[in-house]
């Protein structure tokens, strides 16, 4: 017995260390710096999720930036320079995140690629303040560019406009009466929440239940049960893809019966391979929602080329556009990260693959959706919508 | 009351999964006295090997069963070789940390030979829905459920109805004297990583259609599982099947008053058990290895 108990008092330590992170490292500081020739390559760094649990969304940034930097390279580069990307992996963990992001600043980049996920980046702040370069996000949560921090880049429309947009949505169009909201238990679901309260609490619209749920959930009948039993006429979700994709399947198992609007998370390929038409007959909106362009048709075939099976989604184009702005704006002014960001918030009616970017003073670069219903499983797109 | 049937539906059918979770960990306490950290990496595992049989080969449902219950069989010898013969006769600290190097290992792998990309694996029902009445029923919650008994009847048969049974669990008690009388600790233990494996897999094949099939789908219902196994009682197999019913109802109760309390409400109950009842429901009443 007392052998057992042991055994389970250490097995509940590891559990904690393991549930709680097991604390984070400092920063390091950089290595000495490098003397400066005039052909050395221009360094671009990449913090995402090649492993845990946002991999697959993770390493959609990755591809995207790695994309951009290989067509820069085969026009010969910028300003006669060699882009060269390293990408680390940050475990989808704020301590993985830090640690990706001091291995990236030793070897001293010119412009930074960080996570898509609004609590790693977050992480990331201070460190990204101390780096000071331009430093490309296309986490949605409002927060980051509220820090005052000069160096963030955001290269998709934020979680105040996305919930805004999705609320008059929902107000003006899907004539909600009686709204319910499902949201991650999260710095992104817990945003998006608000926004979508408020917005609709100004048109005079109360919501007749929240839920939440914990990202990583694998049951949902609870909440979803919960929104139906009070009445809602319709249930905006706010959630990453991977959670979308469970809830989607499950609102259609329990014959839920009530009209859904999703978040970006419900307009992604990860999402459609998963529900096989579980989710037909609900509305979405997302920032992008592919094209039939000649070009965009281009640039998913170019994505595929340089990673197979890697979705040429609006994770992949906002690394995309974002990196080949910055290194539009390195080809212009050099890559003195003052002139850079000058040159990037100067950037505007950028016709970029997910859509027209102008940077307004925080360094938010869009602010712009498509709202779509699904219908075969894909996404038709209804109507874009701008704040 | 339809309300109440169908929250009542989905708690048994995530407790029956923790239950069958849960086996696993029974089965390692009862024949070599450890806790394995990588028991939810074999679900993982096997949910992987059940795309490739039966989504990518289009091999037939119960092809795929036993093909999956092959590799993971091989798997188990592999992780025997890895986490525990090496390390055998040491504090069980250290199978802990073996375990759970295995656990991110398994994950690493997994992502090397399938990608980050999750897939769906919805065999043998497909999206289908049966109705109970009012009370919409997911065919395969009733297949994990049906699985569960027979794999308890199996295990139960095994461990206590068995010559190779009744050595496990001598050699568990006392190795040496288990030595002593000839039993071969050693071919014993191989065989014990291979069923825990197996039967993790089989989980695995059950669970894809309800979880999706990711890299992480296994951790967190290794957890749930473990805190099941502590709750039951330890190394009982009835404990395993009550603390996980128990676990997947208590979540869902406790989501339906308030969903942000879900985790809150299991991990308290966990700590209730361990200061209230730290044997658990059916725990060992006498102190057998002290």
């Amino acid at each position: 017995m007392v052998k057992t108990a042991t055994l389970k008092v250490l097995a509940l330590t590891v559990i904690m260390a393991v549930v709680a992170g097991c604390g984070s490292k400092p920063a390091a500081t950089s290595a000495p710096a490098a003397t400066e020739a005039p052909k050395e390559p221009i360094k671009i760094g990449v913090v995402t999720s090649l492993t845990g649990p946002n991999a697959a969304t993770g390493i959609q940034v990755a591809t995207g930036a790695k994309l951009a930097a290989k067509e820069w390279n085969d026009k010969g580069g910028v300003q006669g320079r060699k882009i060269d990307v390293q990408v680390e992996d940050d475990q989808g963990t704020p301590t993985g995140a830090t640690n990706a992001h001091n291995k990236i600043a030793a070897s001293k980049p010119a412009g930074v690629v960080l996570p898509t996920f609004a609590q790693l980046v977050m992480a990331l702040e201070p460190a990204v303040k101390q780096l000071a370069v331009p430093s490309l996000t296309s986490a949605t949560g409002v927060a980051i560019t509220k820090q005052g921090n000069p160096w963030f880049f955001r290269t998709r429309t934020n979680d105040e406009v996305m919930g805004k947009l999705a609320a008059n949505f929902a107000a003006d169009e899907l004539k909600t009466k009686k709204p319910g909201v499902l949201y991650a238990n999260n710095d992104y679901g817990k945003g998006g929440y608000a926004v979508i309260k408020a917005t609709l609490e100004a048109k005079s619209i109360q919501l007749v239940g929240a839920e939440s749920f914990n990202s990583g959930d694998k049951d949902f009948t609870a909440q979803l049960l919960n929104l139906k039993k009070a009445g809602s006429d319709l249930i905006i979700i706010w959630s990453t893809p991977a959670d979308s994709a469970v809830i989607a399947l499950q609102q259609k198992q329990l014959s839920l019966g009530v009209q859904i609007l999703g978040s970006p998370g419900w307009g992604v390929k990860e999402f459609f391979d998963l529900v096989k038409g579980a989710a037909d007959g609900q509305y979405g909106l997302v920032d992008y929602a592919g094209g039939s362009s000649d070009r965009i048709k281009a640039w998913e075939k170019a994505v595929d080329d340089s990673a197979k099976g890697i979705p040429a989604s609006f994770v992949t184009g906002a690394a995309y556009d974002g990196l080949s702005i910055m290194l539009g704006a390195m080809n212009k002014v050099g890559t003195d990260p003052a002139k850079v960001r000058d040159a990037m918030l100067a950037t505007q009616n950028y016709d970029g693959i997910i859509g027209t970017f102008s940077f307004d003073k925080e360094g938010n670069g869009l602010k712009q959706a498509v709202i779509f219903k699904i219908e075969n499983n894909a996404m038709k797109v209804i109507k874009s919508v701008k704040e | 009351m339809q309300f109440g049937l169908q929250l009542l539906v989905a708690g048994l059918a995530m407790g029956a999964i923790y239950a069958l979770v849960a086996l696993g960990f029974v089965l390692l306490v009862n024949a070599v006295n450890i806790i394995n950290f990588a028991q939810g990496e074999f679900v993982m595992v096997g949910a992987f090997l059940a795309y490739t049989f039966g989504v990518v080969l289009h091999w037939p449902y119960w092809a795929t069963v036993i093909a999956v219950v092959a590799v993971a069989a091989l798997v188990g010898i592999v992780f025997e070789r890895m986490a525990y013969y090496p390390l055998r006769g040491r504090e069980p600290s250290t199978f802990l940390v073996s375990t759970l190097a295995v656990s991110v290992f398994l994950r690493n792998v997994a992502q090397q030979i399938w990608g980050p990309m999750p897939f769906a694996y919805t065999e043998p029902f497909g999206q289908n829905v049966l109705k109970l009445g009012p009370v919409p029923i997911v065919p395969q919650h009733l297949l994990i459920i049906a699985a569960l008994a027979v794999l308890v009847g199996l295990l139960y048969g095994f461990l206590f109805r068995t010559r190779l049974g009744t050595m496990m669990r001598a050699a568990s008690q006392d190795r040496v004297a288990a030595q002593v009388i000839g039993i071969r600790v050693n071919r014993i233990g191989v065989i014990t990583f291979m069923i825990a494996a197996a039967s993790g897999a089989v989980a695995g094949v059950l669970v894809a259609p309800v979880f999706f099939v990711s890299t992480e789908m296994g951790f967190g219902v290794g957890l749930k599982a473990f805190i099941a196994t502590i709750i039951g009682g330890w190394g009982s197999v009835p404990g395993a099947i009550a603390g996980g019913l128990l676990l997947g109802i208590v979540e869902v109760a406790a989501s339906a008053y308030n969903s942000g309390f879900k985790d809150l409400f299991a991990f308290g109950l966990l700590i209730l058990f361990l200061i209230v009842l730290p044997r658990g429901i059916f725990g060992e009443k006498i102190a057998e290895k002290a």
